[in-house]
């Protein structure tokens, strides 16, 4: 469909009205200049909506001399009129009157409109009735603006070509060739619809206030190359560790999860006694745990502790525990948590009737030097559930949904050893052809949920940084803290 | 967790089937395996050390597989020979317990198989040597009976020439230096009846008993702190001999002048009775009799299931049984993880979120809004100012918690200076401050502004935007906290308590740390 400027579709407005007008008639009719007339009807002819028409005329307009006659009357005329007033004159004064008495004493001789007599050697000219003109006539026509054209279908045509020949010979009018042109709307133009057609125009770049008060935007406003490069614009956004986190968040929520949190630092009792882990176990090492000195130790819950020193030494129902001497002030030492799994715990022994579904996902501490698959601190997401009789099977039912809910459907479950729980599992999810595991779990042990008066506890942990690394194919860890500015503008706020 | 190397070879042969076919298998066991070459690397659970050697690795595949199921049977015969225990050990190892095999054919391949399992064995069950530590001997050079007491009998320590004291040993020697701490000034020694030393435990063996390509027999030696852990390595260990074909005979361990004598070691059987509801409870299936039987003996145990109870019997070397629960995970494994029926718990619980993480989500897409960049940074610290701190720091950047997020912030810009300015990041996260005698942790939020304009004003306006949306009506005075520019900081109070601040930075900051741009910032309680 054919897009038509301003001036064009204002002209074509015009001639759809008309059918067919002269550039004239159709300027009167837009208001457009004939200029613009004529190239908005050349477009539209491009275009195939109408049709200039051509034809060729002649004009006569007066010449300096014809204006001087048109006002003093012809110089035959001049003469006559001078004769009827004063009577028979020489031709000696006449020629001191008139300057240019010659050609006109041709024409009154011609004309008859007067009689030269010879006497003494001097020519005397005598006045005889003169009529008016057709030639006179023609010029104060053309003296009042009428124009003649030869063309002219009018009946004046047929007095006035030989007339006007003839005063073209005289010099007093002159002939002139103009091209008339006229516009005529075609087949098609009369065809396309007159809105459709209409186009921006195009002298506004910058939209102003200005422009949309007064309106004068309208079809003003210039088309930009849309494919244009423009220079990145970068919102504030989240953290990807954080979005991954706010996920995990809703999922847990959804599943009817509660959310918890535990104090980072803590005592070793929480840390580890209470999860049944041997007071000389290698994980309690100076090697892999960060050992306060300021605080260097914390109260214990003095009922509790004793209960938990027995089960280390002597085990619970059914249970050998681990032997030898529990040492309280070990307990007490001071530590950064090396897991939330004790954190949970604090939770359930303040909430202690079942059931209960808690998660948490926060910050924990391991003594490791940093390389591109290590931090000494990293997030962990705890998930505890306590129950009457909980089960593995529930276990890894839970933990399939919330894999499937992150995105992850080929999982599996093996074995796995914590001092902790028994059953244990870890969980691997299936990316890029290989396994990796992102989950460790189990059923927590009766050493651990008996001196803490609790039914059956389900748990799980989930390393957050690897599934990150993994949803923002990161193989460096480090760089989810040293946080590159270019990186974070350039990672989409949507995850793998 | 102990990375165990396996020989290709040898366990192929051990097990009498393929390498790949063991490596399908071997997930099945807990056990991750690093890498398959001529030696296998696999990862093993710390509770299993029996399977820290071929052999007890075998073992186990060869029940996984069903080419041999059920309890393996560990005969012994007394040796005749005698160790006596004087009590003046009881001051730094008071126990020990001892082995003879016999008849074993030593290459170059079970000298290294055996040094493996026995470290594997020193730092697991034997927590680096302080709780168990194991001497193997060529039995052939020494004469019984033995003798287990504290001395200063000089020997030829093991790879040395010359014959050293022991407390030159703990000066001099490497493994001396390394391991003296366990024993201080008391010096257990192993002699034999013409005081010639065995070892000298937890340290080093004598060159003397040095075990060779020629050796056949061999005398065993475990002396530790707690008389569990001693026996369970050497049970693991003499299992792991015998599945090589040697035999096994007893050591009378003679304590208190013959009023209590030990015969080790004990390769016999403890039983254990679990109830078969227990069972199906904790795993969360319905699995038969015969299924429980067959899971038993595929981990080499043997279980008769009689009136809704199953008696298990379960070998020496498996020192991870304490308990009902452990008999029924090996259940569980031998039913399969996979093979477990979909059962979601019905709680009928219904999740919510924590207040503190509700009011952290607003503060963090206010900021956002504003164009802030999140960033998260590592909550360890370099400033010690009313901070808990780390007694074992790995780094001396890392001897703290942060009490601020500011000095991570200013590192994230630090890290940036040569990326598009103007840069707006923000962190939410926790602190630590060490106040009143106690950790006290603390949520907060602070953001920089690093750009040719940043100011006072344009941060004040943020800190406005952020308080203006958690509604809460504040106050500004001036503040004194020296990050900022004098006349340019400002201390930000809620009800009257002080809960933050912001303002300019101070350009020395800015240099320290390289920035050319001002940067303006604020960091509160909220």
């Amino acid at each position: 469909m054919v897009q038509l400027s301003k001036n064009d579709w204002t002209l074509f407005r015009a001639l759809k009205r008309a059918k067919r007008a002269t550039i004239e008639a159709l300027s009167r009719d837009t208001s457009l200049k004939t200029e613009a007339v004529l190239q908005s009807a050349y477009l539209l002819q491009t275009e195939g909506l109408a049709e200039v028409k051509e034809t060729i005329e002649t004009v006569y307009d007066l010449t300096a001399e014809g204006v001087t006659y048109a006002d003093k009357g012809l110089p035959e005329r001049q003469v006559h009129d001078y004769l009827l007033i004063n009577g028979p004159t020489l031709l000696t004064d006449l020629k001191s009157i008139f300057p240019a008495v010659s050609i006109a004493i041709g024409w009154l001789k011609r004309r008859g409109w007067a009689i030269i007599e010879t006497a003494n050697g001097d020519s005397v000219l005598s006045p005889r009735a003169a009529d008016e003109l057709p030639e006179e006539r023609i010029l104060q026509d053309v003296k009042v603006g009428i124009q003649f054209t030869l063309n002219d279908v009018s009946v004046e045509r047929q007095v006035a070509e030989p007339t006007l020949k003839e005063l073209e010979k005289r010099n007093v009018v002159r002939a002139q060739q103009i091209v008339a042109r006229e516009v005529v709307l075609t087949q098609a133009g009369d065809e396309t619809p007159l809105r459709a057609s209409r186009a921006a125009d195009y002298d506004v770049a910058d939209l102003t206030s200005e422009l949309i008060r007064t309106g004068a935007w309208r079809g003003r406003l210039k088309p930009y190359d849309v494919s244009a490069a423009t220079l990145p614009l970068y919102p504030g956004k989240a953290h990807p560790l954080r979005r991954l986190i706010d996920e995990m968040r809703e999922i847990f929520i959804s599943m009817g999860f509660t959310e918890f949190r535990g104090p980072i630092v803590e005592s070793e009792f929480h840390n580890f006694d209470v999860l049944f882990v041997p007071q000389d176990h290698p994980a309690r090492d100076e090697q892999d745990t960060f050992y306060l000195s300021r605080p260097a130790a914390l109260e214990l819950p003095t009922d509790l502790a004793e209960r938990v020193a027995a089960a280390h030494k002597f085990g619970c129902e059914g249970s050998v525990g681990w032997g030898g001497e529990f040492d309280l002030e070990r307990s007490r030492r001071a530590v950064l948590r090396t897991h939330t799994t004790g954190s949970a715990f604090r939770y359930l022994v303040r909430h202690p009737q079942p059931p209960t579904m808690i998660f948490g996902i926060d910050r924990v501490f391991r003594r490791e030097s940093m390389d591109s698959t290590h931090l000494p601190q990293f997030h962990q997401c705890e998930g505890t559930i306590h129950g009457e009789d909980l089960s593995l099977a529930d276990l890894i039912s839970v933990l399939k949904a919330v894999f499937e809910r992150l995105g992850f459907d080929r999982v599996r479950f093996r074995p796995g050893y914590f001092p902790f729980t028994e059953p244990s599992l870890e969980g691997d999810v299936f990316v890029d052809g290989s396994w990796l595991e992102l989950v460790g779990a189990g059923v927590f042990r009766p050493e651990v949920t008996q001196p803490l008066g609790l039914k059956s506890v389900l748990g799980f942990s989930i390393g957050i940084e690897r599934i990150a690394m993994l949803k923002m194919g990161l193989a460096d860890i480090r760089k989810l803290y040293m946080s590159d500015v270019a990186w974070l503008r350039d990672t989409p706020s949507v995850l793998r | 967790m102990p990375v165990v190397t396996l020989n290709r070879a040898e366990l192929e042969e051990m097990v009498g089937a393929d390498v790949h076919t063991i490596v399908e298998l071997l997930p099945r066991l807990g056990a991750d395996v690093e890498c398959v070459d001529d030696e296998i690397q696999v990862e093993f659970f710390p509770n299993r050390p029996d399977l820290f050697s071929v052999e007890g690795a075998a073992r186990a595949i060869k029940g996984m597989m069903g080419l041999e199921r059920g309890l393996p049977t560990y005969a012994t015969s007394p040796s005749g020979i005698e160790i006596g225990v004087d009590p003046s050990v009881n001051a730094v190892r008071p126990h020990v317990v001892c082995a003879v095999v016999r008849g074993i054919t030593i290459d170059e391949r079970t000298i290294k198989s055996l040094i493996d399992l026995q470290e594997d064995l020193h730092w697991g069950l034997g927590r680096d040597r302080r709780k168990a530590s194991i001497g193997i001997h060529d039995l052939s050079r020494v004469s019984p009976p033995f003798r287990y007491t504290l001395g200063e009998v000089a020997f030829i320590p093991l790879d040395f020439s010359e014959p050293m004291t022991p407390s030159e040993i703990l000066r001099v020697h490497p493994k001396g230096k390394e391991y003296a701490h366990i024993v201080g000034d008391h010096h257990p020694l192993i002699l034999d009846a013409n005081d010639h030393v065995l070892s000298f435990p937890p340290i080093i063996n004598g060159e003397l008993t040095r075990v060779t390509d020629k050796t056949t027999d061999l005398f065993i030696d475990v002396t530790g702190i707690e008389l569990k852990a001693i026996q369970d390595c050497l049970h693991i260990l003499v299992a792991a001999l015998h599945d090589r074909g040697a035999s096994i005979e007893t050591v009378d361990v003679v304590y208190e002048g013959g009023d209590r004598v030990l015969h080790t070691p004990n390769m016999g059987i403890s039983t254990l009775v679990v109830k078969n509801s227990d069972v199906m409870r904790r795993i969360g299936a319905e699995i038969a009799d015969e299924v429980i039987t067959t899971s038993l003996q595929k981990m080499r145990m043997d279980a008769e299931v009689h009136a809704g109870e199953i008696t298990v019997s379960v070998p020496c070397y498996r020192t991870d049984i304490m308990h009902p629960v452990d008999i029924i995970e090996d259940i569980a494994i031998g039913f399969g993880y996979e093979n477990l029926p979909p059962s979601f718990p019905k709680l009928g619980t219904i999740g919510s979120k924590l207040e503190e993480e509700q009011r952290s989500t607003v503060v963090r897409g206010v900021l956002q809004g504003l164009g802030f960049l999140e960033v998260i940074t590592l909550m360890l610290a370099s400033d010690p100012n009313e901070a808990v701190i780390i007694e074992n720091p790995l780094l001396e950047e890392h001897i703290s918690l942060r009490t601020s997020l500011l000095p991570g912030l200013i590192d994230t810009l630090a890290l940036n200076q040569h990326r598009e300015y103007p840069q707006m990041v923000f962190e939410v996260g926790d602190v630590v401050r060490f106040v009143a005698e106690a950790a006290e942790e603390r949520r907060l939020c602070a953001g920089v502004i690093a750009s040719s304009s940043a100011n006072f004003t344009e941060i004040k306006q943020v800190v406005n935007a952020v308080l203006r949306e958690l509604d809460r009506p504040f106050e500004v005075t001036e503040s004194g906290d020296p990050s900022f520019i004098e006349g340019r900081r400002a201390t930000i109070i809620v009800n009257g308590q002080a809960v933050g601040t912001f303002g300019e930075i101070d350009p020395n900051i800015l240099v320290q740390h390289k920035l050319i741009y001002p940067v303006a910032a604020f960091e509160f309680r909220f």
